[in-house]
Formats: C-alpha cells, structure tokens, sequence
C-alpha cells in the first residue's frame, strides 16, 4: 500500500477545484458585510424582530400586571367577626392536641 | 486596521475560505454561505480584529470555524426536527430530501469514515496547503495534538483502503 500522501493531495485538489467553482462572489459578500447584513440573502432575516419580541413582551407584561384589578363582589368581613367572636380557644386544644401535650388545668374537663 | 483594510486582505482567501466553510458545514452550500457572511460581517464590525499573533490565513480559517461551529450549535436542535421530519417522509414542493453528495470512491468513503478532527486536519493541510503547525493554529488545538490527529487519519487510511482493496 502506497503512502495516501499522494492520493489524499490529488483527492483535495480535485475537491478544491470543483468547490472554487462554487465559492459566491467575494465582492457581493463584502459589500453585504459591509452594510451589516448577515445573511447572504442580502438582509438580516427577521430585522423587524429585533424590536418586535422585547416589544410584544413588554406588552404582554403590561396586560398582565397594569390591567385594573376588580373590585371584590362580596364582602366577608362580618362572617369572618362572627367566626372569631364564636371562637373558644379552650375547646379547641382540647379537641384538637393530645392531652400530654396540655397544661394540667386544660386536660380536666371544666 | 480598520475593518474595511482587513476586509481587502481577504479577498485573496476567499475561494479556501469557502472551502473551509462547506467542510466545517458537512458540505451544506447554503449554511456555508451563511457562515461566511456571519465572518464577514464581525470582520466588517470589528468584532473580530486580527492582532497579528499568526499568519492572516490561519487567523481567519480559525474564524470561519469557530462561526460554523456557533451556527452548527444553534442549528442542532431545527436540524435534528428537521431530519426527523424528512425520515418521516416529508417533502418540500415534491423535492426528496437533501443529501451528502455520494462518495465517488474509496477514498472519499474512507475519508467520511474518519473522526471530524482528523478529516479537519486532512483538509487543511491537503486541501488548504497549511503546515501541521497552520493547521493546529487553525483548529485552536496544540501541533502536538494535530500532528497526532493528522498521523493517526493517515493510519486509519491506510487500514481502511487496505481493507477495501481485499474486498
């Protein structure tokens, strides 16, 4: 088997040719560059989104945390009075905490 | 140097940079195009300056890569959908789908066999004319590591045409 040092050159020569053929203009590439455009079909692809996404989540952010908020439909205040009037702390640790856990005086029943 | 200067120093290697751009893009015409633009377009920026520390064509064949590789890593999840679609069958206008120009012989297919390094390594000194020390510059990597890279393809040819001419 002979060195591929040969083959490999001719091999990358040919492939060099055909692609040479290939290459874009240089000219139109630069002048392109030169302009800003990133993309070799002569503009950037999306230039509008540049400003378009941080505007449209800027808005949306707006819709959500600027819109006015309703006004509350009910109001709850005297039921919640009356649940802490009728509230009996007592009674509540004892139906509620194992009785080791109450202070002597509690455990007995009144 | 201003942009525009270095932009005249690179016409010259246009043609080799477009190579180098179709090899880093796995022969895709149209990603190639784009890469070199994109390199064109930080060049033109200035956002990326040639501070002389290398020869003008290692700096920007080392530029075009390391473009391609940026585009390949953005690309990578549309690409992987993209090719799922067209195992499923898809079709563009009733066009097949697109695909790697068919190894004209043993040596091509020997060369698609090898690892991305080596093939990198293989093309810049076949293909570009760099030394092994261009070719490290190039690819970022150190000349020991692209002398193994470039010893070790040479070897794996050999095995592989070995093993095609017994066939």
């Amino acid at each position: 088997m002979n060195e591929p040092d040969d083959q490999l050159r001719a091999h990358f020569q040919r492939q060099r040719a055909n692609e040479e053929r290939r290459a874009p203009a240089f000219a139109a590439m630069s002048a392109r560059a030169r302009t800003g455009a990133a993309s070799p079909r002569g503009e950037h692809r999306w230039p509008w989104l540049a400003w378009a996404a941080p505007a449209a989540a800027a808005i949306v952010c707006a819709i959500i945390f600027l819109r006015p908020q309703p006004a509350p439909t009910h109001d709850y205040s005297d039921r919640i009075a009356a649940l802490i009037a009728d509230f009996d702390a007592l009674t509540f640790a004892q139906n509620t905490l194992p009785s080791e856990f109450l202070p002597a005086a509690f455990s007995v029943p009144l | 140097m201003t942009g525009a200067q270095l932009l005249a120093q690179l016409e010259p290697l246009h043609p080799q940079a477009y190579g180098w751009a179709l090899h880093c893009c796995g022969g895709d015409g149209h990603a190639a195009e784009d890469v070199l633009q994109t390199a064109y377009c930080r060049v033109a920026e200035e956002r990326a300056s040639f501070a002389e520390r290398s020869e003008l064509k290692t700096w920007w064949l080392g530029v075009v890569r390391m473009v391609a590789m940026e585009q390949r890593r953005r690309a990578f999840f549309r690409m992987e959908k993209l090719r799922a679609w067209f195992a499923s069958g898809g079709r563009i206008n009733g066009e097949d789908a697109p695909s790697q120009p068919a190894p004209d012989d043993s040596l091509s297919a020997a060369i698609t066999q090898l690892p991305a390094r080596q093939r990198q390594v293989l093309h810049l000194v076949f293909y570009q004319e760099c030394s092994v020390t261009e070719a490290a510059a190039a690819m970022r990597i150190s000349v020991g590591s692209a002398r193994q890279h470039y010893e070790r393809a040479k070897a794996r040819l050999r095995t592989l045409l070995a093993s095609h001419e017994r066939t």
